[in-house]
């Protein structure tokens, strides 16, 4: 008697927080959507990028590297990485198509052999160029690639932030959750923490020095992100952004990776 | 009461972190080095994190007159001293102040008209942020024209904007790459014919590089030169890229000098044939001369067109009498052969047509011309004459991606005077990341190789299976070794093995290891020649 009462109180707890449980989701998932809306429309870019790679000793070194990006309307979007420096490895590139709903197309140009590889992009987990961002941290941001939840708001250096959880839905992905923190004023980014696939604390990635650009998209000079296991950081400053620089869909063609450079 | 040890203890802390010189309002200098910009000093000296960048850059600024005087905000003359401000006084300023300023520096620099927003100025001048943030404020409308502020902050705009710089010259778009190598082989025996075990070369290559604004035209230009202190054969002077290309809208045209790479598999290039080898340089084969061409290309939806014209053929470079990894009997190679009356003037030709079914790349390529591959004659004083015959090949190349896993083929079907002959390469390479929870990866490579000519084959792949491990260490230094077991199924004491390391010295110094060994037993086999020249060599390169 006493554990059918139980059993019936527990079914309605169910039942009352099912609707709670999807609204977070809901609201998790129209903040996430407002997010991706608020930086649509941006065209092309193209920046330069530097790279401090710190070890937990606090030893430096550099990379440099220019991206170039285009914005797609009905698939992901595409980006032409081109590195400059550790100069052993300048005019390597990295070409990525991004899909919403299937596996990233991604290629790798080696100029020494001017020979075109083709990548696995399921190891995506992988470091990128030895630095604390994998390369699923460098790709572009697509809804399909998450399951979201909303879990609270919260002041973060002076900004009112939304606080979400965001789930890659693909298995292969290095991390387990992560949660994000998004300011409610512009949708920028604030601060992500990454969880690993046994769910504890890998990695924080914090966003600063946002400049407006085109009157309309927010874009990071420095982001910074430490590694909580291993001690090492990696800081990846925008030197340079410009947008509108004329490109074309066919310049992010594979065939178009020789000529880069 | 709250423990205010936990406070005491940041303080301390604090304490040992900030280095001495900068808590205090004392000021350090540093010499700034050739090709450092402002942006990149900045990084360096910035105390920490709560200080803002262009806190730092502002604070750099007031206090060096040098700066205030230089044409540009980013161009910096080596050498120059610059007193580096104590952390207070960049904290002085405002990071709104600051970094105000900093854009309005940022698009003073920009309104020089001498500034050509064109990508090949980008690269040239990564040392100098100054194109690219002409390139920022030409996007952003707001920042088009440099604002008087009524702090003291807006001094020093009103001085950036000053000297307009005289015009870049087109020349200044050329990038420019040099590239020294140092090489050492070490034999583990002495040579058949009484070769020295120790060999020496240098080489050096140079990469001139120059786009047009619109990025319609390119010039390459890319000579190589290499000098070997033994063997006066295995010097070169060659030009691996001389060439111009104009892209247009789903087209493209080359004409000039290139290297063109087909193919997919990694234990040897069966499709690829459009350059000649330059085997001297390395055995693996991978290492091609420059070849003259007329080259189109069309680009559609449905796959991508190649057409070569190729006018002119480069011989094979062959090792000379002190030379290792050769015949026993010496290669005349100043008198080769050919089938075709205009020997090495005979026009090839070759296309290729390539295209991509989702997960799968598929590549069809056909040529007809002299072969690249040699055969060898006898003369009466007793040399090897090489002789290139006229050869027709087809060629498939494929590749599927599944997960990790990537699936390769190669095929070739090549018809010459003496011989009709198929051969291929078939084979996998899986990648496992984040070995044992590290940033390693390991990845297996598996091919075999196949030659319908079996013993007659001029390869060392006529049933054979190679097997292979790269390790990447993912670590700052780029550290990276490959294993290779190349073992013949038809003779087990006919193989041979590769291993390949490297790593990075400095930002512009790679180490490389490379060690070879060859095992044959069979006087018909190529590998039996070779026999006694298994090698361990050391290089490093020089990247500048």
């Amino acid at each position: 008697m006493f554990s059918l009462l139980r059993t019936v109180s527990v079914f309605c707890l169910i039942w009352l927080a099912l609707p709670l449980l999807a609204d977070d989701a809901a609201k998790g998932r129209q903040i996430a959507e407002e997010f991706k809306q608020r930086d649509r429309g941006w065209g092309d870019s193209e920046s330069e990028l530097l790279m401090i790679l710190r070890n937990a000793a606090g030893q430096q070194s550099e990379r440099r590297m220019r991206t170039l990006s285009y914005e797609m309307q009905d698939d992901g979007d595409k980006a032409l990485t081109i590195f400059d420096e550790p100069r052993d490895i300048r005019g390597s590139a990295f070409l990525s198509h991004s899909h919403p709903n299937a596996e990233d197309d991604q290629w790798l140009y080696l100029p020494s052999l001017k020979r075109t590889r083709r990548i696995a992009s399921r190891n995506k987990s992988g470091p990128f160029m030895a630095s604390e961002f994998a390369y699923e941290d460098m790709t572009s941001f697509e809804l399909e690639k998450f399951a979201f939840n909303y879990l609270r708001d919260e002041n973060l250096n002076g900004e009112l932030c939304f606080v979400i959880e965001q789930k890659p839905t693909d298995s292969f992905s290095g991390y387990s959750t992560t949660h994000v923190w998004i300011d409610q004023q512009h949708y920028r980014l604030q601060k992500v923490d990454y969880y690993d696939r046994k769910g504890s604390l890998l990695k924080t990635l914090t966003l600063h020095d946002y400049q407006q650009y085109l009157d309309k998209f927010w874009r990071p000079h420095r982001m910074t992100m430490l590694n909580h296991q291993t001690g090492k950081s990696t800081d990846l400053l925008l030197q340079s952004i410009r947008f509108g620089t004329g490109r074309v869909e066919a310049d992010f063609d594979v065939a178009a990776l020789e000529r880069v450079r | 009461m709250k423990p205010f040890w936990p406070v005491l203890i940041w303080l301390l802390a604090a304490l040992a972190i900030s280095p001495p010189g900068r808590a205090d309002s004392t000021t350090d200098s540093i010499i700034v080095a050739p090709g450092e910009t402002l942006w990149r000093i900045a990084t360096r000296v910035r105390p920490d994190n709560d200080v803002a960048m262009a806190q730092v850059i502002y604070a750099l600024w007031q206090a060096n007159p040098a700066l205030q005087q230089a044409p540009s905000l980013h161009q910096l003359a080596s050498g120059t001293q610059l007193q580096l401000p104590a952390r207070e006084v960049m904290l002085q300023t405002p990071v709104a102040k600051a970094r105000h300023w900093y854009n309005q520096a940022l698009s003073a620099v920009a309104m020089a008209p001498a500034v050509q927003p064109t990508r090949a100025t980008t690269k040239l001048a990564a040392k100098a942020v100054t194109t690219a943030t002409s390139k920022i404020s030409q996007a952003t409308s707001t920042a088009a024209k440099p604002e008087v502020v009524s702090s003291t902050a807006a001094q020093p705009v009103t001085q950036v904007t000053k000297p307009p710089a005289p015009a870049t010259p087109w020349y200044q778009d050329i990038q420019a790459d040099y590239t020294l190598e140092l090489q050492q082989r070490y034999f583990s025996a002495d040579g058949a014919q009484g070769q020295s075990r120790h060999h020496s070369s240098a080489a050096f290559s140079a990469e001139w590089y120059w786009q047009s604004a619109d990025r319609r035209h390119q010039l390459a230009l890319q000579p190589y030169m290499r000098w070997d202190a033994r063997d006066s054969e295995r010097n070169l002077l060659d030009l691996r890229q001389a060439y111009w290309q104009y892209v247009g809208d789903g087209y493209d045209i080359k004409a000039g000098v290139d290297i063109v790479f087909w193919g997919v598999t990694e234990s040897q290039h069966l499709v690829d044939v459009i350059n000649q080898t330059d085997i001297l340089a390395d055995i693996d084969t991978e290492t091609k001369l420059g070849q003259p061409m007329l080259n189109w290309n069309l680009h559609g939806s449905n796959g991508s067109l190649a057409l070569y014209l190729l006018p002119y053929f480069r011989e094979r470079p062959l090792a000379g009498p002190d030379g290792r990894l050769r015949p026993p009997v010496l290669v005349d190679s100043d008198n080769p052969l050919y089938e075709s009356g205009q020997q090495d003037k005979n026009l090839d030709f070759a296309l290729r047509f390539s295209r991509r079914f989702g997960a799968v790349d598929l590549g069809l390529s056909y040529f007809e011309g002299n072969s690249r591959d040699p055969l060898y004659q006898l003369t009466t004083a007793g040399k090897l004459q090489p002789l290139y015959l006229q050869m027709q090949q087809l060629g498939i190349d494929s590749l599927w991606i599944s997960g990790s896993w990537l699936w390769k083929l190669e095929s070739i079907y090549r018809k010459t005077r003496q011989q009709d002959f198929v051969a291929a390469t078939a084979g996998f390479e899986y990648t496992h990341v984040g070995l044992f929870d590290s940033n390693w990866d390991l990845g297996w490579i598996a091919e075999y190789q196949y030659d319908s000519r079996g013993q007659q084959a001029t390869g060392p792949g006529q049933n054979d299976i190679f097997i292979g491990g790269r390790f990447v260490a993912n670590d700052a230094a780029g550290s990276e070794i490959l294993l290779g077991i190349l073992q013949d199924l038809g003779h087990s004491s006919s193989q041979s093995g590769k291993l390949e390391a490297s790593m990075r010295l400095s930002n512009s110094l790679r180490l490389r290891l490379d060690a070879w060994f060859f095992r044959s037993e069979q006087p018909t086999e190529p590998g039996y020649m070779i026999r006694n020249d298994d090698y361990l060599q050391l290089s490093l390169d020089y990247f500048f």
